[in-house]
């Protein structure tokens, strides 16, 4: 949880958004976590018995986006970028997440499980773009490295963007965000072996590009 | 010491007008569009009923265990402040409430039949000016950064004196969408729906630009 509060520089979520213990308390196994989901929508149901859950008004709807944007938006950001390449697209994938999120409306038994549920669907929204339009726009960080005159991070950014996405994705998740490959696999719904193979053969193809010159070699 | 990727996936951030963007696009949808989908009804609640019962006894205990492993539960805090995406009636109401002073653009191509004057939060003013045909939206916000949210990718870009200021315009061809220049402190920026030619854009923005 602590990584997660210095990625966010120094926020801590739950002080910030007044969470109370009872949505952060740590839950051993996933279980009782599960049961305690379905305990508390049983308890949102019964205070609602038609099941029918009251529209929100735009206030609340844009209290929530805003949480989240403040919470995940970079992650989910830098997430989609990974897979688009392209600003624009990018932020369309951020926005359809909130959408999702404030239509799907899941309960979560942690901020962990939050920000991997927004991101498992920031990359299916951002798989899906790719499969429907294939065509690049223009790479506005690849522009901002340049015009910052980091051609070193440019060419460590041409290496990851050369990677296939099945690749990239985990190389991203693992280096960007800190995930364990134990999380990754939850994330992106594969196998813990299969995401170790992506990342031993994306940590491959990175030192075969950049030739020893930097290195991306850590224990999995 | 940060690894070279991570690094360079910082400078993708969401940005201020970026923010104000994307919740403006949100409060486009009807509020049902992005509320919770109806619960399965009656099949539902009896199966999450029957499951909360089961678990009474268990949640309680674990809730006792919880609060007893946990730290000094943290204070519940205010919630951060809601940005207002509020109407305003004119340019100077429109002042008031980001903060800052907006003030009406002079010299347009066209006339306007529809005015809208709107304030992000405190942080970013714009006015929509709507003629018949064509529309002008220009945006003011605090800091320098580009505050119009356009990724289009437009095939040309030139920069224009006006006294002090560089204005950047950009566009397609000969004529030019976008105009985008800071004093320093705020960043403006106006889009034309139909273009203009630099040497117009230089004629409008004379009157704005310091």
């Amino acid at each position: 949880m602590a990584r997660f509060s210095q990625k966010q520089g120094g926020k801590n979520t739950v002080e910030a958004y007044g969470i109370g213990p009872w949505q952060t308390a740590p839950i051993a196994g996933g279980f009782l976590r599960r049961f305690i989901a379905a305990a508390q929508k049983a308890a949102a149901l019964l205070g609602n018995p038609s099941g029918d859950s009251a529209p929100k008004t735009r206030e609340a709807i844009n209290r929530q986006a805003e949480q989240i944007l403040d919470a995940y938006g970079n992650s989910i950001l830098r997430f989609a970028y990974s897979y688009l390449h392209n600003m624009g697209d990018a932020e369309d994938v951020l926005q359809d997440t909130l959408i999702q999120f404030l239509k799907t409306a899941p309960v979560f038994a942690s901020e962990q499980h939050q920000k991997a549920w927004l991101l498992r669907v920031a990359a299916n929204l951002s798989k899906n773009r790719l499969a429907y339009n294939s065509v690049r726009k223009a790479d506005q960080l690849n522009d901002t490295l340049m015009a910052d005159h980091r051609e070193d991070l440019s060419f460590v950014w041409e290496a990851v963007k050369a990677l296939p996405d099945h690749l990239r994705e985990t190389i991203h998740l693992f280096y960007c965000e800190g995930y364990s490959t134990r999380e990754i696999a939850g994330i992106l719904q594969q196998k813990e072996a299969t995401v170790r193979t992506h990342l031993r053969r994306g940590r491959e193809a990175l030192r075969e590009i950049l030739k020893e010159e930097y290195n991306f070699e850590e224990p999995i | 010491m940060k690894n070279p990727y991570e690094e360079l996936m910082e400078k993708i951030e969401v940005s201020g007008p970026m923010k104000a963007h994307i919740l403006t696009r949100l409060q486009a949808l009807e509020p049902e569009q992005a509320s919770p989908s109806k619960a399965t009804g009656l099949r539902a609640v009896r199966k999450y009923v029957s499951i909360a019962a089961c678990l009474a006894i268990l949640l309680a205990g674990s809730t006792v265990l919880t609060r007893l492993w946990n730290h000094a539960p943290p204070d519940s805090g205010p919630v951060t402040g809601v940005p207002q995406f509020v109407q305003a009636a004119s340019a100077g109401e429109l002042s008031e409430l980001v903060g800052f002073e907006v003030t009406e653009l002079q010299g347009l191509p066209f006339q306007a039949d529809c005015i809208t004057y709107t304030a992000y939060g405190d942080q970013l003013a714009e006015i929509e000016y709507q003629g018949e045909e064509q529309t002008a939206t220009f945006r003011k916000s605090v800091g320098s950064e580009d505050n119009f949210g356009d990724y289009t990718v437009y095939g040309r870009t030139e920069e224009i004196q006006i006294r002090d200021t560089a204005v950047t315009l950009k566009g397609d061809g000969e004529t030019y969408a976008l105009a985008l220049w800071s004093d320093g402190t705020y960043a403006y920026s106006l889009k034309m729906t139909e273009p203009l030619a630099a040497e117009a854009w230089r004629e409008l923005l004379s009157g704005m630009v310091p």
